[in-house]
This record gives structure tokens, sequence and C-alpha cells, in this order.
């Protein structure tokens, strides 16, 4: 692939990763791949992106106070210990299983996000601005939506852990984030508002991606001035999807994940 | 409430460090380049790491010992999976 389209690509799935909380991985892997790329060099840029997008989306959220980090500690310790246990068993299971598998997943989560209608987590007129951001102690909340802020709590923990350990495992077994499992796990399993479980999984995708980058650098996976330029058009890319995940209403955010989600099903299974 | 304001600040450092390290290795040619793009790698993984070490510090400062504790969890557990995946 040439350098231009290689940083269009990670641009727009950089962008896309972030405002929707995917990682990007999954998008930017499979273009790679298409276009003639070996998949175990194709794989760390995904990561590359995914760490990029991370990176670029952190000032943003955290000065927004959008992003649960409470939480994302909580689901990642079992998000990150699946992923190693895929990925010590990852040559088990066949390469088109596996696709089959993840595609019924992306199409199980699309399908939960776009049958709901409206926004859950209502305004709070009594908020004000400074009970914006997390509640120490608790996997509580409020985050600002315009003009009013929303409270939130995340609802059926041990269901969302084993949700988050599932995307950990297919993370492991599949080589790619574990994002787009993870947003749809917050926002439809544990009932946190789409722009709160987008910016979480956002910010756990990056630690993730930290581990898998480790490994492919000391594996000399990566090539470098290849990886610089994803990371570099990602970080861009990061950037611009954060500024649109912040302006967008949350159910066009959840509509257009949605729309995401059943493309890459659809992907997978085809593609297998 | 927290206020995350200084790691805010922290992670815009880390971004425009690993923008300037990236470009670098995008663009400039030879042994210089390669450094460059090292460094953006290397960035990239340690910024997730620093954050999360930072909120362990910080909730330890608030005494909200439950979620330091499992922040620190989770830097084990992502201490060992680099370590069993490395030397396997």
């Amino acid at each position: 692939m040439n350098p231009v389209t290689l940083a269009i690509a990670a641009f727009i799935t950089a962008a896309i990763g972030t405002l929707g909380g995917l990682g990007g991985a999954i998008l930017l892997v499979p273009i790679l791949v298409l276009s003639g790329m070996e998949a175990k060099y194709a794989a760390p840029l995904g990561l590359v992106s995914v760490a990029a997008g991370s990176l670029a989306a952190a000032p943003h959220q955290l000065k927004a106070q959008v992003v649960n980090q409470r939480l994302g500690v909580a689901t990642e310790i079992a998000a990150s210990s699946a992923a190693l246990i895929g990925a010590l068993v990852s040559g088990l299971l066949g390469h088109a299983l596996l696709s089959v598998l993840l595609g019924v997943v992306a199409l199980v989560a699309a399908f939960a996000g776009a049958r709901r209608k409206g926004i859950r987590n209502l305004p709070d007129p009594t908020l004000s601005i400074a009970d914006v951001g997390e509640i120490p102690g608790t996997l509580a909340g409020v985050y600002p939506l315009g003009d009013e802020f929303v409270p939130y709590r995340a609802n059926r923990l041990p269901l969302g852990l084993l949700g988050m350990g599932m995307a950990g495992l297919i993370s492991g077994l599949s080589g790619v984030g574990g994002g787009w499992v993870k947003t749809p796990t917050a926002s439809e399993i544990m009932h946190v508002p789409v722009k709160v479980a987008a910016a979480t999984s956002t910010f756990t995708v990056g630690v993730t991606a930290a581990v898998g980058l480790l490994v492919y650098e000391s594996q000399g996976r990566i090539v470098i001035s290849d990886a610089a330029l994803v990371a570099a058009a990602g970080l861009i890319g990061g950037t611009v999807g954060v500024r649109l995940q912040h302006v967008l209403p949350p159910p066009l955010v959840r509509r257009g994940l949605s729309a995401i989600l059943a493309v890459i099903g659809v992907l997978l299974i085809v593609r297998r | 409430m927290n206020s995350f304001k200084a790691l805010s600040r922290v992670m815009q450092v880390a971004l425009v460090a690993t923008f300037a390290c990236a470009v670098g290795g995008a663009f400039i040619p030879g042994s210089i380049g390669r450094v460059s793009g090292t460094a953006c790698i290397m960035l990239l993984i340690a910024a997730p790491v620093v954050r999360v070490g930072w909120l362990v510090v910080n909730w330890t400062r608030v005494r909200d010992t439950r979620f330091a504790l499992l922040g620190c969890v989770l830097l084990l557990v992502l201490a060992a999976s680099g370590t069993i995946a490395l030397v396997r």
C-alpha cells in the first residue's frame, strides 16, 4: 500500500474508532490485508492505530470528564486477563471458525444498539458543572451533555465483567482490539451512557494495545516507517473523532456504531 | 468529584511528543528517522501505563483504596501479560 493511502486509511479508521470507542484495528487490519499486506505486519499497524487514537482522545476526554476511569480499570482487569488466556490458546481455534464467531458477536452487538430507542440516562436539572466527573468509590458519575448534566451508574457488574472478559478473549484470540465488544457491553449490558462507554473503551483499548505493541516490537514485526506514518495519521484521526463524539447526539453515535458493527460482522462472516 | 486536569496536561504533552516523533519517523530517512519512529512506539506503549500509574497514585491520595488496589492489580496483570508474551 502506498504511503498516502496508508495515511488516509489510518486517519479514517482512527477517527471512526475513537468516535465509537471501537479501537479502529477491527477496520484497519482488514483494509490492509485486502490491499495485499501480510496479516503479521498488518496486525501491529492496527494496534499502533488503536494506541494513537486512544492517546489522541485522552486529553480532551479527561478534560471533559466524560471517561469513567474507575469503570475502565475495573473492567480492564477482566479483559486483560482474558486476553492473555486467549493469546495462549489462540492456535486451538481455526481461522474460519474464529471469523464467524467474531462476525456473530458484532451482529448481536449491532442489533442490541440499533433496537434501543431514545436516551436511557436522562439529564438531571438539579445537577451543575460542579457535579461532573466520577463519584469516588463507585462505578457512577455525571457527564455533560450539551448544557445539561446526566447522572449514570454502571449496573449488572458481573454480567458486564463477563462481557469485558469475552472482549479480552476475542482480542487475545484474534489479535484485533476488543473495543468493538467493550463499548456495546458497557452501553447495552451495564447501561452506561454510550458516550461514556465509548470514551472509557477508548481508554482501555490503549492499555491493551500497549502490551500487544511491546510484544510485536520485541518480535521485530513493526515496520517503523509505516508504523510512524500510521501513528501520525491515527493521532490526527483520533483528535477529529473525539471532537465529533463531543458534538454528536448520543442516539446518533449509537446508531452509527450499530451500522459500523453490522458492516464489520458481515465482512467477517463473508471473508472467512 | 476528582479533577483530572493535571493528567490531561500530561497526556497532552505525550500526544504532542508522540506526534513529533511519528512525523520524524515517517518522513526523516536513515537512522534519525528510525530512532524517532521507535521513540514514537515507546511513547504509545508508555502513555497508558503512566496513566494507570497516575490513577493509582491519585486514588491512593484521595483514600479510594478499593480502586487504587484494582489499579495495582491491573498493572500486575499488564506486567504479567507482557512478560509471558515476551518469553513465549
